[in-house]
């Protein structure tokens, strides 16, 4: 089999990049000039589906580059991250990681958080469907017991601490329906921002949160009992409010099954 | 659940609305499966009330069967979920590559047709079969390059590979008849050499005219050939239905519906043949 592992290592290099043409232009049958014309059809097409995936996972990130830059961009990322899977739903899981390191794009610093914010939504788009919890989660439990309480978010729950308005950002850019997810905001781009994402029915939904809020989940996302994850965010807030906080995640749908000591998981 | 009735459609996002509210009378719907590897959310609620309305057809673009390394498992795995959760009529694949060293294409690439690369797809298709524990169906290819260490025709190729795995056809007649005029071949001895017993569907489609050959784009009607190419494998007795295949440039579902027709009508030729036989 070692013969075909070589044609396509040479194949791939060539749709990598027209240098490795040289290589599989004497495999090829047929005249030369019209294989190498084809090979770089090849190499558009395969460029082209990776370009596609990228600008259906980062629409807010495309339209902040413009299009020609974020296709650029694309295929800086298919050199430096190449796909690695049959599905083209898994591209682009690197992309703001791709940024954070991508020289170039210093003069829009806050993109490699919107991508990540954009990637969570991705996710949280085809994530398990899920009925949220309510009230009755908390109904007749004791403060020791609700202190001792462990909580699961819906899946495609997500939560973000960013140094720039990253909420906001994503909620000033118009859906791919038409029309801005939200009402227009002033954006003060020296505001630091945390943000979260859940699935609402089937409907992706991102919001600013209070850092006290945010410390409050990112504990009972880490497993944090509730007590414990009150502890947390008392201490980023005095003022922290837990019924105000577990109010927006009841009317979110934020809160899955509990998970109690000693229930199996 | 085998197809009984006539010609479906791809079934792409700009036309979910459309199809699931006014259904019309369609033979089947197929997607691809790789859109619909999700745990949730509105794409596979879209697909299960499809499903409800018509017979499904999987199409698969990324287990990249003739790939020399493996490392498509959690691929079949994702299909196999899919498969068990909506109970296709049909599901396909293509005879390609796209995986080497890691790395995936995302695109589907033609190798060399060798004994070697034979024994390698005929492993991997029956174990997929074993493993979705049904036949699938495999496309042949549009290539617009070929190997000179090929050992034998793409057709011939198949034709062994269902002799060996006892997987089916889906037998793309814009494919065929965009490599006999990229390499100067002949659709019809192509189809001599292809078991039209195994076909189990058939792929129509439109593709681009290029200063470099014709391009497999699935952007434009079905062109007067290929629907000559359906009389002819009409005429072979081959009862498989018929699928109008549109991924670029997607016009008004009401274009696709008059291109079902059209293969309906063509369609009909046999049975229209044996009424006359029969008189």
């Amino acid at each position: 089999m070692s013969a075909l592992r070589e044609v396509q290592r040479r194949f791939g290099a060539a749709l990598s990049s027209a240098d490795g043409e040289d290589d599989v232009l004497p495999l090829l049958a047929g005249d030369e000039g019209r294989n190498q014309a084809l090979l770089s059809i090849y190499r558009a097409t395969s460029i082209a589906n990776a370009t596609a995936a990228l600008r259906l996972a980062y629409p807010v990130c495309r339209q902040i580059t413009g299009d020609d830059y974020f296709d650029a961009l694309a295929r800086r990322y298919r050199a430096a991250c190449p796909s690695r899977d049959g599905d083209l739903n898994r591209y682009g899981d690197r992309f703001a990681a791709f940024l954070d390191g991508f020289e170039p794009v210093r003069a829009l610093p806050y993109l490699p958080d919107v991508a990540r914010l954009e990637w969570s939504v991705h996710v949280a788009t085809t994530a398990a469907d899920a009925r949220p919890a309510g009230g009755e989660l908390f109904a007749g439990l004791a403060p020791e017991a609700l202190a001792e309480l462990r909580l699961q978010m819906t899946p495609g729950f997500a939560l973000h601490a960013s140094r720039w308005p990253v909420a906001d950002i994503w909620l000033q850019h118009p859906s791919e329906a038409g029309g801005p997810h939200a009402r227009e905001l002033t954006i003060d781009l020296d505001l630091p921002q945390h943000a979260v994402v859940w699935r609402e029915g089937y409907r992706v939904r991102v919001g600013a949160l209070q850092p006290a809020t945010h410390a409050f989940w990112q504990a009972l996302v880490e497993d944090a009992p509730v007590g414990e994850a009150w502890a947390a965010a008392s201490a980023t807030d005095p003022h922290f409010d837990l019924a105000a906080a577990i109010a927006q995640a009841l009317a979110g749908g934020w809160l899955h099954l509990p998970v109690t000591p000693g229930a199996p998981a | 659940m085998k197809i009984a009735s006539p010609t479906g459609i791809g079934l792409r996002q700009p036309h979910y609305a459309r199809v699931l509210d006014e259904r019309p009378p369609l033979g089947f719907v197929e997607v691809h499966s790789e859109n619909f590897f999700h745990d949730g959310g509105a794409a596979l609620q879209v697909l299960q009330r499809a499903r409800e309305c018509y017979p499904l057809s999987l199409h698969g673009v990324g287990l990249a069967l003739a790939s020399a390394d493996g490392g498509g498992d959690a691929h079949v795995e994702r299909l196999a979920a899919l498969v068990d959760r909506f109970e296709p009529a049909l599901v396909s694949e293509h005879l390609c590559w796209g995986r080497i060293d890691g790395r995936h294409y995302n695109d589907l690439l033609p190798f060399p047709y060798t004994s070697d690369a034979l024994a390698l797809v005929a492993g991997r298709v029956s174990a997929l079969q074993d493993r979705l524990k049904r036949q699938v169906l495999l496309e042949n290819l549009s290539t617009y390059v070929q190997f000179r260490d090929s050992e034998m025709s793409e057709a011939d190729f198949l034709a062994e590979l269902v002799c060996l795995t006892g997987c089916g056809l889906l037998l793309d007649l814009n494919n065929l008849y965009v490599n006999a005029r990229n390499f100067g071949g002949d659709a019809l001895e192509a189809l001599d050499r292809l078991p039209m017993r195994a076909v189990g569907e058939i792929h129509l489609a439109g593709h681009a005219v290029t200063e470099h050959g014709l391009i497999d784009t699935h952007g434009s009607r079905v062109c007067d050939d290929v629907w000559a190419l359906l009389r002819d494998v009409r005429l072979r007795g081959v009862g498989a239905p018929a699928l109008i295949e549109w991924d670029t440039d997607l016009p008004d579902l009401d274009l696709l519906l008059a291109e079902v027709a059209q293969a309906d009508r063509i369609g009909g030729l046999e049975q229209e043949l044996d009424h006359v036989r029969a008189a």
